[in-house]
């Protein structure tokens, strides 16, 4: 630096601190050292270099209020992280019992509802069609649980992805077709094409059935004559089997054989077999027990065919 | 003391009272602002930014305001604060959008025809971590005291202020010390004509 001039000279200058005659003779110099000239600017720069500083000083405060004001966000929200290890580190044990308490109670409540409210267990309570004493009869079957097999129906299932429903399907349907037996309606018929005067409500019945009209003979089963109840039952049981509604047939056919006088009680039952059979797998019990009162008379006319059913059940 | 901001008037009053404590407050004030960080992060979304970007150009933005607010060029009766920084900020992020697009642009050319020449990029002079580099290499020889010393004068803390932070005896002793650091950057920065020359550009 000029011996004559100091950075405190330099700086009077820059900043007006300087007198009129000073500043002259200080300008004069700065015309010929190139010395001072360089350490004027080098002064001139220090603003800059003191902006650069306050940027980076202010920067750095930015950074601090917005970690700030992010931290107070994250422990206001009631999900903190923070907050959420402190109370799962602090409950943990509490929340692993919690756990496992609802678990064992869904197994529990599982249980219950497979052995105490399954469709099964439900069917089995339906009561039985009342005998009405009429003198016309309004065949009306008591309110049905849901038909089982319309519910299979509703769940189609892959038969490939699971080769063991695949399996009992095939089972019960062969049992269905073993047990199965057709019932000859047309003894009724007989002399009936001749007489259409006395033909009543039954015998057209059966007459639309042997020919298949199975929806029209249903229409006509609903009013059928006083003493003819436990017949139209019966028919009505083939008819709903024929339609599919195995469920109905069931009932109707149980009714039918209450009936004292009926001719077909012992049919009737074998009817109700057939039927319960082609409910399986959710009609096992109630077929189980048309089945035991089957086989505890040795003389019954369906003996062989219901131990031979029972056989066939328990294989596997 | 508790600042208390109700209006543009009470923040530009604390901003020009150079006082550090209401400087920060007002900026404090003004980076927690929801309405402007909504306004900047809308047109940061328009450009083509997302959320990470959001911060950076609101700091930046502030920082540029306080600055021109400081050189005298922001005349309130003219634009409210929020519209005036939200505009600096949308022009800083569409430079550095077209900056970075260029850049790309420069880059898929030179690997296309082979050259393996470093673009420089003009806005990068302004950019921070440039001014940090700058920084570094003007303050690196007079100290760590000396930087932290002139980074206190810079907001304009008093001589007593950074005697305080700085653990100096009294306001005098600051004042010598600061002095010495003010001889010693001057010293350096007059033998180094480019340093002097990149500062001209700022």
């Amino acid at each position: 630096m000029n011996p004559t001039y100091t950075f405190e000279d330099i700086d009077d200058y820059l900043y007006n601190r300087m007198s009129a005659s000073d500043r002259l003779v200080f300008e004069q110099t700065l015309q010929t050292d190139a010395n001072l000239v360089q350490h004027l600017e080098a002064l001139r720069a220090e603003s800059k270099v003191l902006r650069l500083l306050r940027d980076d000083y202010l920067l750095e405060q930015f950074a601090d209020w917005q970690s700030e004001d992010a931290e107070k966000k994250t422990e206001d929200s009631p999900l903190s992280s923070s907050r959420g290890v402190d109370f799962v580190s602090r409950y943990r044990r509490w929340l692993i019992l919690t756990i496992v308490a609802s678990l064992i109670g869904l197994v529990v409540a599982g249980i219950v509802f497979e052995w105490f409210i399954s469709p099964s267990e439900k069917t089995k309570t339906i009561p039985v069609l009342p005998l009405e004493q009429k003198d016309t009869i309004r065949l009306e079957s008591p309110p049905l649980p849901p038909n089982p097999d319309k519910q299979v129906a509703l769940k189609p299932t892959n038969p490939s992805s699971n080769p063991f429903i695949y399996q009992n399907a095939k089972r019960y349907a062969g049992l269905a077709k073993e047990t199965y037996r057709d019932e000859d309606f047309n003894d009724v018929l007989m002399g009936a094409n001749d007489q259409d005067d006395t033909v009543n409500n039954y015998t057209k019945a059966v007459k639309l059935y042997s020919e298949k009209q199975y929806k029209e003979t249903l229409k006509l089963l609903e009013q059928p004559e006083k003493d003819q109840r436990e017949e139209s039952l019966f028919l009505r049981g083939y008819t709903y089997y024929q339609l599919g509604q195995y469920a109905k047939a069931e009932q109707d056919f149980r009714a039918s054989r209450k009936g004292e006088n009926f001719s077909r009680k012992l049919d009737a039952i074998w009817c109700e077999v057939f039927s319960l059979v082609k409910q399986l797998p959710s009609s096992r019990k109630r077929l189980d027990t048309v089945l035991q009162e089957i086989t505890t008379k040795p003389d019954h006319h369906y003996y062989k065919d219901a131990i031979k059913l029972q056989e066939d059940l328990e294989k596997k | 003391m508790k600042h208390q901001f109700n209006d543009d008037h009470d923040i530009l009053k604390a901003l020009y009272s150079k006082e550090p404590a209401s400087v920060s407050a007002a900026l404090k004030h003004l980076l927690s602002d929801n309405k402007l960080k909504g306004a900047i992060r809308k047109q940061v979304y328009a450009l083509g930014g997302d959320e990470n970007n959001v911060p950076d150009v609101l700091n930046q933005a502030l920082l540029a305001f306080y600055n021109q607010t400081d050189d005298g060029k922001y005349n309130p009766a003219l634009s409210s604060i929020t519209t005036y920084v939200v505009n600096i900020a949308t022009q800083m992020y569409y430079t550095r959008r077209r900056s970075e697009n260029r850049r790309a642009a420069m880059h898929d050319r030179s690997i296309e025809a082979g050259d393996v020449e470093t673009f420089t990029n003009p806005e990068q002079e302004m950019s921070i971590e440039y001014r940090k580099e700058l920084l570094d290499k003007v303050l690196h020889t007079t100290g760590e005291r000396c930087h932290q010393a002139l980074r206190l004068q810079s907001f304009s803390f008093s001589m007593a202020e950074i005697a305080e932070k700085m653990n100096y005896k009294s306001a005098d002793v600051a004042k010598m010390a600061l002095l010495d650091c003010r001889k010693k950057l001057n010293n350096y920065l007059s033998g180094r004509p480019d340093l002097l020359a990149e500062l001209r550009t700022l």
